[in-house]
């Protein structure tokens, strides 16, 4: 009778398994297809694999049931399966050399989608000529910064993620001497000036711009030409003491300024920056065009990038298909704006990158060593 | 295949576990990065302990309105700076001293929607809420070229503060996605010594051009 660790790794090692992941993920691949349409391509493949179930509608009472395996699950244990029947199943002869190349390719291309889907980060960074910039953003995550500006050397950010802010009821720091209460958190919404003798829906807030604004909840989008509108009340407490609400919005275009205990803070809720140890500095945008037409021909930035900390200064031109490789981040020109006086670049930070190379290499030597070892035997067995 | 799906309930507490865990909050100390309002909030010694600076802040960026209803200003009417949210701000003297204020402001969307709206002015003058289906019969409506104008005119049921009720003619006319509103409050006397002026100033509103 065979024990239950060898029929575990029996059913994990299977053909079988591998067929069912490869089912489902061909599954996923056609919903999240289709449903880019409504949820666009961000929306769809973090829906349908960045998660680990699929979930169902609400039922308003519960939360939301898991109705199908999303992408992180049926990938993980392929993976498992892979590296299973890599070192249960298969011996290691020269006749099979082939098959374990090809396997170990699959089990680094999964295990690459995995590192990209987890560590990859994409940013942006608007810089306008004559200005530097040491932060990227975030397109789609947001944050609640308050901003300590006591210091005349530096700021201290506190940095909320959006998750954070759309979860927790308080919010609290061992630094800051108040915590924050979210009162009301929008994941999208829509903002109108409010009149005073309107009394339309009377403002949350009693500090800041806030109070003469209306917030409306709005459906979230995910689109690629949309964009949510963030938008929390927030009050500051310091016990049971309101220091005062105040709306928070990505729609606020400024940060709003108010000093406690005698230090100056700003708050603001706005695309998500990560702080770069280097700047960049636009000397020049260049937008040609095609002689008498309006056709673009190329879009260059000329930069000059710093990092004081290892003293380095160096010029840099970025156009199509020639990105500034540096520290692990990859800027790409991607547009521009304000009259061709602002250039924006993509931000690309993937430790994963290199993987899916290494996974092609290793499936296609397999495949060839497969084929190779295959017609030599046959060779072999045919010229006795 | 019964075995797989065994396999994979068994796994997939695992494999969720790994997918947990919140993003915490950082704290970064960036190089000083220069706001308009740090130097006047360092001019305000006196200031309370939490200090409000916002009055100087901008407006959100989504409020931004497109064209502009245009109306003929009857005579008699007097400007008045238009404050606030207010698009345009007058004032309408009656008789004995009592003056009535004329408000026109412009919302996105229907901005709450009649009835809500039309309650809101109701209580503003002590006058309960109407249902539905009540609504109607206080509705008037007034042609104009930039469309037909809805307006109510309530009074008070009794004075509110000095001798004389309260009385609210407001009007709303919805124009390409946005709600205007167009308001005379004030005395009653004065409200109704201005009610035709009113009624012609809605009459005479314009599409934006």
């Amino acid at each position: 009778m065979k024990s239950a660790a060898k029929r575990f790794l029996d059913v994990l090692s299977s053909l079988q398994l591998t067929i069912l992941c490869l089912s489902l993920l061909m599954a996923l691949i056609v919903f999240c297809t289709l449903d880019q349409v409504h949820l666009g391509t961000f929306g769809a493949v973090d829906k349908y694999f960045r998660h680990f179930f699929l979930y169902g509608p609400s039922d308003g009472f519960a939360r939301r049931l898991p109705v199908f395996p999303g992408g992180g699950m049926v990938g993980s244990i392929l993976l498992l399966n892979l590296s299973a029947s890599h070192f249960y199943r298969f011996q290691w002869t020269r006749q099979k050399s082939g098959i374990w190349l090809i396997h170990a390719g699959l089990i680094v291309l999964v295990l690459g989608e995995f590192v990209t889907g987890m560590l990859a980060v994409e940013s942006q960074m608007a810089v306008e000529e004559g200005f530097s910039r040491n932060y990227t953003e975030s397109p789609r995550l947001t944050e609640l910064a308050i901003v300590d500006a006591s210091s005349k050397e530096h700021d201290e950010v506190y940095s909320i993620p959006e998750s954070i802010l759309s979860r927790q009821k308080v919010i609290r720091h061992a630094k800051l001497p108040f915590s924050i209460l979210v009162k009301k958190y929008y994941e999208n919404s829509t903002l109108a000036d409010n009149p005073g003798w309107l009394r339309e829906l009377p403002s949350l807030a009693t500090m800041g711009v806030g109070k003469k604004i209306i917030v409306r909840p709005a459906a979230p989008v995910s689109r690629d030409d949309e964009a949510n509108q963030v938008s929390a009340f927030v009050e500051l407490m310091d016990g049971d003491r309101s220091l005062g609400a105040w709306l928070v919005s990505t729609a606020v275009d400024a940060p709003q300024g108010f000093s406690y205990l005698g230090v100056p803070y700003r708050l603001a809720l706005r695309h998500k920056r990560t702080y770069l140890p280097f700047t960049i500095f636009l000397k020049d945008f260049k937008h040609d065009l095609y002689p008498g037409t309006e056709i673009p021909k190329n879009f260059s930035s000329a930069v000059l990038l710093t990092n004081a900390a290892k003293k380095e200064n160096r010029e840099a031109l970025i156009y199509m298909n020639h990105p500034l490789y540096y520290e692990g981040k990859t800027f790409y020109q991607a547009s521009f704006a304000k009259n061709d006086t602002v250039s924006i670049f993509q931000v690309v930070e993937n430790p994963g990158w290199v993987l899916p190379y290494i996974a092609f290499i290793l499936v296609g030597v397999g495949l060839l060593t497969q084929f190779l070892t295959h017609l030599l035997s046959f060779k072999a067995e045919s010229n006795p | 295949m019964n075995k797989i799906l065994k396999m994979a309930l068994l796994l997939s507490p695992i494999i969720f576990c790994l997918g947990c865990g919140g993003d915490p909050i950082e704290v970064t100390r960036v190089p000083k990065e220069s706001a308009p309002s740090e130097s006047a909030q360092a001019a305000l010694p006196d200031a309370p302990q939490v200090e409000d600076e916002n009055s100087r802040m901008p407006p959100p960026a989504a409020t931004a309105a497109s064209g502009e209803v245009a109306w003929k200003t009857p005579s008699g009417w007097k400007q008045e700076p238009a404050s606030g949210m207010r698009r345009a701000s007058f004032s309408v003297q009656g008789e004995d001293g009592l003056s009535a204020d004329v408000s026109v402001v412009n919302l996105p969307g229907s901005a709450g929607g009649l009835l809500q709206n039309i309650n809101r002015w109701r209580e503003q003058i002590a006058l309960p809420p109407l249902s539905e289906k009540e609504l109607g019969a206080h509705l008037q409506r007034t042609a104009s070229a930039a469309g037909t104008v809805r307006w109510v005119d309530f009074v008070s049921s009794a004075p509110l503060e000095g001798k004389h009720k309260r009385r609210v003619l407001a009007a709303v006319l919805e124009q390409s996605g946005q709600s205007w509103f167009f308001k005379m409050s004030g005395d009653d006397p004065a409200v109704a010594a201005g009610r035709r002026d009113f009624i012609r100033f809605l009459e005479s509103l314009r599409p934006p051009k």
